[in-house]
Order: structure tokens, then C-alpha cells, then sequence
């Protein structure tokens, strides 16, 4: 084990393994050509950037975007709306598809179980502009929400001028739209448990209740603290697209995120330097919540990504 | 063996799949003929539904035909115009000609755009090989004066508007007012007491629009400023840059529009209708008054409900202070529209200009104007008519639909707008009244020219403007349904100040006097 990355070791291994190497090949392909070769353009967040000089010939302009950004008058609700967005969409979202999982685990007719399962996933593949459609359909005053809000005895609102109501509209549009989608990993997990430890824990007089405490659950938590993980260094990242599709300035006060700035600054305003500039101090601030949550997790239950 | 065959087959794949990239790359780079050109433009809106591409219809046929030049159209699609157009400049990637909102939406403008090496100045293609346009600008000093830089340079080809038609306005329905007995409304007061009685007599919440920018929003310009002696953003007041929403007399505008709200004058929904919930609500009688175009929203309003001879809408000036006087109007037309600029690119700037110069001559002009003679119009006593393939479409095409097929005054393009086809489109004599209220104005008094900004102040303009545009939309909605109060007005004139407003006008400033001087 000592010498495990001599020569003669890789050799070896990719001469055994070389079906799996040319697989593989795509996929780094993929990161180089989409994930790394781009960072280069990385630097002109600290340029000032104009296509007919290109990213080099572009002079210098150090700090100023990002001082500029910080020095916004919005930076603070931007950052907060980001992070409350998210956290409230790790809170509900991220143990909303364990416990579906957990739930189309415990049924035990198949074609049922089948049935459930295509249906939860079904709204991942509508697109976003669907979605917001659809919402903006529900939410107006004659809605379907509010023809709920009717139904029990409230008033009807436009639900989309309300600054209150923005985070919860996002936050369950979302989860309706990738639970379904979140359950099939945690299934995967789920049918490698060993049936024997159900038999063992049946034999010891334990339930159904009981043995997906203490058996279901321990089994597929790895799996879970590893996405959480993951998820977690996603803290800073909202798709731009739902939002500006379903905002206006009534709620903006909850509803503009880093994201929708970004676009904003962007790609409607050409300002390509400041919009890399917001982009990159994104990334780093996940970055650094990714790290934190690994290094939390090993201390904790010594489960992490490395 | 086998294993060797499985790593052939994904070897084999791979190979296929990185290739792919490189031969569709290999096609585009055929080098044109020397008579072709492509030209990146929007797809003319009513036609998105008939055509993907405008070089099938018979006006891309003819004008091919009769400059010799072969076009290639490159469409953006119409949502993301914006976003489509910024990759393309980003990635350089460009066609030989654009035709683009390079004033409203190239930060820093067309001559940003010609510094950035995007666009090419276009004078020593005017000067040798466009007589028309060489000969028009001579005989228009106004023109001349638009379509050039601070440093004259040419920026690309105008669509010279009309000056002000009157075209889009206050809408109303007049059917209303009549049943009610009333007068149409011109002072504000006049107007609130319109609204309250129809809001007594026919619909809950009768002025209605869409968001609160764009041309569908009520709330915005086209309604109060002018009766208190401003306007919705940039505009001018006596050789002075002004920005309506820094100006003291908005408290008045939003106290008006606060009272309306309360009294549910306003649709409480006008921040999130979309363009078919208003179009609905102004059809089905839940609402009353809205803005809009004389040409797709009146027009088509009353050809969509010929069979409730009851229904009749109307345009209106914008309320003034006292009856009589002449009403504040944004000059929206007069300039000189979207150019079509010729980038650096291109590959056959002389094959460009033979193309775009065709429709600034006179049988150019007849084309752009009124398409084929003896197809879409006839000349009687030397004015034209438009035929009834125009106006009853054998196939059932509404008039503008034929019109965008035929010919480009419907939409835009490189053109000198006719002031007969302006009648021959507005043929009704609801639109006829309309065109000539709404022209009883000072509009082009206060219009603010398209200046140039030097790169530096664009940027800085650009900064300002940013965070002043969202902080102004915010807090006019807040104001309108009551979530900031009337009373924190002097709270918001500061933090204006402290967003830079002052700055922003004295660069305006700048930039006006020196379009002023050229």
C-alpha cells in the first residue's frame, strides 16, 4: 500500500482498467472544456472587459468591481434575500425527498410504488418558464390558491405583490418540482440495504416503525450527509430563471438575489466585468461553506466528501 | 479480445461525438459571394406565428430581386432579444449588418458600440455608396444631426419616424362615457370623476395596464406627469436635463395616483397582469381605461369585437392641468428608431450599403412604405390605396400581418417613414380623432434626444442608473399601494440624492449640450 502510485502500479492499472479510463474520458472532457477552461475568464472580474480587446488585451482595474459591490446600496438585501432563500429551501426542501423516500420505501405493491414514484418525478422535466406560468396562474386572485383561501373562510390576495408570500411560493414550487427526482438516489440507497439486519431486527420484536428507525435510516444516513454536504455548498447558488419570471418591484424586497443581479448586470446591461466580479465572489463564499460543512461533518459523525 | 472491442466501440463514440462540434464549426466559414449579406434583426411580431424566417416572405423576395443582394436574416427570439444580442457581442460573433435598440439598450450607445469595435462608422460607405441616404441627410439637417456621434461619425442606417403622430395614448371606452352621458375627460379632475362613474356604473376597478414599465403602463407615463409639468424619466425643459422622479412635483403625481388606488380606481392587480389578462379584462368590460397603441391594441380591440356593435374605444390626450391647454406627450417617434449598423465584420460593406441605401430612394421608398404597386396598393391621383389583399386578406390575415409580409412601415426598418401610410394604417375615424387630440401637445419640446456618452461616462451613468432605476420602480409601486406612506416623500428625495441622481443629470447634461452643438 506504501508504494501504491509507482509507475508500475499506474500502468498496471490502467492497462487492467482501460475500458473504465475510456469511459471516463467524456466526463473530464466535460469539466475541462465546461468548468476549468472557463475559470480563465475569471480575471476579467478584475478588468475593465471590452470584446474588441479580448480578455488579455483588457486593462486592469483591480478591486474596483468588487468595491463597487460591496459599496452597493443593495449589496445587504441582495446577500440576505440569497441566503434566506436558500436556507429556508435547505430547511424545507432538502429532508422533504429522504422522507418521500422513506415513505415509497415502506409500500409494498409494485405497480403502486411505480406509480407514485413517476408521478413525484414527473415535474422535474417541466420547464421553469412552465412552472412560473402555472404559479402565476394560481396565485392571481382568481386562482387556484385562492380559490382555496375561499374555500376556508380567507380573503383573496394577490399573492404575488406580497413581499411576505415570495419565499414560500419559491421554496414549495421548488420542492414540488425536484422531490421526486431527489428520491431516487436515496432509493438506490435504500435497496442496498441487507435484508438480513430487517430479519434480525423483525426476530427482535421491532416493528415497521422501529426498524426504519434503526435500521432504514442509519443505513441510507451516509448518503444523506454526503448531499447535505454538497447541498450545502450550493448555499449561494438560485437559479436566476424562476425569479425574475415570477418578481416585480412589489417583491423585490425579498425576491432579488445575487442571481437576478448578476443577470441584471450582466447580460442586460453588458457590464460583463462587474457581473464576473459578483459571480466569483459567489463561488467563493460557497466554496468556503462547502468546506466548513466538511470539516464539521468529519468532526462530528466522520462522515465527509474527503 | 473482448475488452478490446468494448474500448474500440467507446473510443469510436467519443471520437464521433468530439468531432461533431468541428464540422458544423468547418460550414459557417464558407466564403460568402460577394452579393450576400446576413442581417441580424427582430422578426417582424405578427408574423412569428406565419413565418420563422423573413427571408421567405415576398418583401425579402422583392427587395432581393431589386438590389441584387442576397440577405440572410438571423432572428433573435423576441423574449430574449436582449440577452441574445449580448452573447453574440460578447463571443464577437457577429453578422455583417444589426439592427438593434443601440440607443436604449447598448450601454454607453451606438458610439460605446463603434469604440468597442462592434459597429463600424458607416461615412465612407454614405459617402460612396449610398446616393440616397447621402442625398437625404443633405436635404435633413435634423436627421443628419441623430444619426452621427459627438465626433460625426456615422453610426448605420436610420428608420426615420414620423415626428409626433399621436399613435399611442390613453384608450377609453367611449361607448361608456356615452351611456353615462359624460364628456371625454381632459383635466384630472375631469378624469377622476370618468373613473368614478365607472366604477359606480359598469366595473369594480376600471384603469388597467400591464406592469408598471413598458408601453402597456398606464401608471406610468402616459397618464398623470404631464398635468404637473413632468415626465417619466429623461426629459427635457427648456435646454435643462431633467429626470421626472427627482423632480418635486412627482409627490403631487403619486398623491393623485394614491387616492385613485384607495378609491379602487386603479386594478389592484396592475403590477402582475401579463399582456393576455389585460387584453381580457379591457375586452370583457372589467375594465375601462388603459394605454396602449393606435394600430395593435385599438384597432385590433375593435376588429376582434365587430360583432358587439356596443363596444368602442377612443384615444385620449394625456389630462392637463386646465381645460384647454395643450397636453404634455412623449415624442416617442420622430427619431430616428433603430438603426441598422454595419459591424466590423462584415464581409461586403459595399454589398451592405447597396442593400440598405435601396429604400432610401424613390421607388425604395414606395416598397418600404407600400409594397409592390398593383399588389398591396394602387396609385389613384398619385396617392396611393392599399388593396384588398391588404385589407380583406383573401387567406385571413389581419391588415398588419400583410403589411409586415409586404413591406417594413408596420415595424421597422431601413426606411423614411410616410405620413400617407400613417392614414392609410390608422383608417378609422375612432384612430383619426385620437391622432389629432393627442397631437394638440408640446411633445418635441421635452424630448430627449439620443446623445452620445463617452465610454467613461456611460460607465459611471450605468452604475448610478442601476441601482436609481430599481430603488424609483420600488418605490413608486410602494407609494401606489400604500406600503411606504406619502409622508416619507422627503425620505426618498434623499436617498435619491445619495444614490447619485445629481450626478447622473449633469452627466446628461453634458452629453445633451454637446448634441446640441454638433
Amino acid at each position: 500500500m506504501s508504494n501504491r502510485f509507482t509507475p508500475e502500479n499506474i500502468r498496471k492499472d490502467f492497462a487492467r482498467n482501460r475500458v473504465l479510463y475510456a469511459m471516463a474520458i467524456p466526463i473530464i472532457a466535460y469539466f475541462v472544456l465546461f468548468h476549468y477552461m472557463p475559470m480563465y475568464g475569471v480575471i476579467i472580474a478584475f478588468k475593465r472587459f471590452s470584446p474588441a480587446k479580448g480578455f488579455s488585451g483588457s486593462e486592469w482595474v483591480g478591486l474596483t468591481h468588487f468595491v463597487s459591490f460591496f459599496k452597493s446600496y443593495y449589496f445587504w438585501r441582495l446577500l440576505r434575500n440569497t441566503l434566506l432563500i436558500s436556507l429556508y429551501s435547505i430547511l424545507w426542501g432538502f429532508p422533504a425527498p429522504v422522507i418521500l423516500a422513506l415513505l415509497i420505501n415502506e409500500l409494498r405493491r409494485a405497480p403502486f410504488k411505480r406509480t407514485v414514484q413517476s408521478l413525484t418525478y414527473i415535474p422535474h422535466f417541466v420547464s421553469q418558464v412552465v412552472v412560473a406560468g402555472m404559479l402565476i396562474e394560481f396565485c392571481q386572485k382568481t386562482g387556484l390558491f385562492n380559490d382555496l383561501r375561499a374555500f376556508l373562510g380567507l380573503e383573496r390576495i394577490s399573492m404575488l405583490q406580497r413581499p411576505g408570500l415570495f419565499r414560500t411560493i419559491y421554496v414549495g414550487s421548488e420542492i414540488w418540482q425536484e422531490v421526486g427526482w431527489g428520491t431516487i438516489i436515496y432509493l438506490a440507497a435504500l435497496a442496498a440495504i441487507d435484508p438480513q439486519l430487517y430479519e434480525a431486527a423483525t426476530i427482535d420484536g421491532a416493528g415497521r416503525w422501529k426498524s426504519m428507525l434503526s435500521v432504514t435510516l442509519p443505513s441510507i444516513m451516509p448518503t444523506v450527509v454526503i448531499l447535505l454536504i454538497m447541498r450545502i455548498g450550493k448555499i449561494m447558488t438560485i437559479g436566476h430563471e424562476t425569479i425574475i419570471l415570477l418578481y416585480n418591484p412589489l417583491t423585490y424586497e425579498t425576491a432579488d438575489v445575487i442571481s437576478t443581479f448578476v443577470y441584471r448586470k450582466g447580460l442586460l446591461e453588458f457590464n460583463w466585468s462587474y457581473a464576473t466580479a459578483v459571480g466569483l465572489f459567489n463561488s467563493v463564499l460557497n466554496f468556503g461553506f462547502l468546506l466548513s460543512a466538511n470539516a464539521i461533518s468529519r468532526k462530528v459523525n466522520q462522515t465527509s466528501l474527503w | 479480445m473482448k475488452r478490446n472491442l468494448g474500448f474500440l466501440l467507446v473510443a469510436a463514440v467519443l471520437a464521433s461525438v468530439l468531432c461533431l462540434p468541428v464540422w458544423a464549426g468547418g460550414k459557417g466559414e464558407s466564403k460568402a459571394a460577394a452579393r450576400e449579406v446576413s442581417l441580424w434583426r427582430r422578426m417582424p411580431s405578427d408574423l412569428t406565428t406565419l413565418y420563422t424566417n423573413m427571408a421567405e416572405t415576398p418583401y425579402a423576395k422583392e427587395i432581393e430581386k431589386r438590389t441584387g443582394v442576397k440577405v440572410t436574416y438571423i432572428h433573435p427570439t423576441e423574449a430574449q432579444r436582449l440577452e441574445q444580442f449580448n452573447l453574440m457581442v460578447a463571443a464577437g460573433d457577429l453578422p455583417d449588418m444589426i439592427q438593434y435598440s443601440w440607443f436604449e439598450n447598448y450601454p454607453g450607445g451606438p458610439a460605446r458600440a463603434i469604440e468597442d469595435k462592434v459597429i463600424r462608422p458607416i461615412n465612407d460607405l454614405i459617402e460612396k455608396n449610398s446616393p440616397n441616404l447621402k442625398a437625404y441627410l443633405a436635404k435633413n439637417p435634423g436627421t443628419d444631426k441623430l444619426l452621427k456621434t459627438d465626433e460625426s461619425k456615422y453610426i448605420g442606417y436610420p428608420d426615420v419616424r414620423l415626428t409626433f403622430t399621436g399613435g399611442y395614448g390613453n384608450i377609453i371606452r367611449k361607448d361608456w362615457i356615452e351611456k353615462l352621458g359624460m364628456e371625454l375627460p381632459q383635466t384630472v379632475d375631469e378624469w377622476y370623476a370618468v373613473l368614478k362613474a365607472f366604477q359606480a356604473k359598469f366595473t369594480k376597478h376600471p384603469l388597467t395596464g400591464t406592469a408598471l414599465s413598458g408601453s402597456r403602463s398606464p401608471v406610468k407615463n402616459h397618464f398623470l406627469f404631464g398635468a404637473y409639468g413632468i415626465w417619466w424619466g429623461w426629459y427635457v425643459d427648456g435646454g435643462k436635463v431633467r429626470y421626472g422622479q427627482s423632480e418635486q412635483a412627482f409627490r403631487n403625481v403619486m398623491s393623485i395616483y394614491r387616492k385613485w388606488y384607495v378609491d379602487g380606481l386603479i386594478d389592484p392587480e396592475i403590477v402582475t397582469n401579463d399582456k393576455k389578462a389585460w387584453e381580457a379584462k379591457m375586452l370583457n368590460g372589467q375594465a375601462g381605461v388603459t394605454v396602449g397603441w393606435e394600430g395593435s391594441s385599438v384597432g385590433q380591440w375593435l376588429e376582434a369585437m365587430k360583432g358587439d356593435p356596443s363596444f368602442n374605444v377612443e384615444g385620449l390626450a394625456n389630462p392637463v392641468s386646465k381645460r384647454g391647454e395643450k397636453s404634455f406627450a412623449e415624442s416617442v417617434d420622430g427619431g430616428i428608431g433603430w438603426p441598422t449598423a454595419v459591424t466590423t465584420k462584415a464581409r461586403n460593406p459595399e454589398a451592405c450599403a447597396t442593400f440598405a441605401d435601396y429604400g432610401y430612394g424613390e421607388k425604395g421608398h414606395m416598397l418600404q412604405n407600400f409594397g409592390v404597386e398593383g399588389e398591396t396598393y394602387t396609385l389613384e391621383n398619385g396617392v396611393p390605396k392599399f388593396t384588398d389583399l391588404v385589407y380583406k386578406n383573401p387567406k385571413g390575415l389581419n391588415s398588419k400581418q400583410v403589411m409586415e409580409l409586404y413591406l417594413r412601415a408596420a415595424d421597422e426598418g431601413m426606411i423614411i417613414n410616410d405620413r400617407r401610410f400613417q392614414d392609410l394604417e390608422y383608417f378609422r375615424p375612432q384612430q383619426q380623432a385620437a391622432m389629432k387630440r393627442r397631437t394638440f401637445s408640446t411633445a418635441g419640446d421635452h424630448n430627449f434626444p439620443s446623445v452620445s456618452l463617452t465610454t467613461k461616462e456611460g460607465e459611471e451613468l450605468a452604475v448610478i442608473m442601476t441601482e436609481v432605476q430599481t430603488f424609483v420602480e420600488e418605490a413608486f409601486v410602494k407609494f401606489l399601494t400604500g406600503i411606504t406612506p406619502l409622508e416619507d416623500f422627503d425620505g426618498y428625495f434623499k436617498k435619491l440624492d445619495d444614490l447619485g441622481i445629481k450626478r447622473a443629470i449633469q452627466i446628461q447634461q453634458a452629453a445633451y449640450d454637446r448634441f446640441v452643438a454638433r
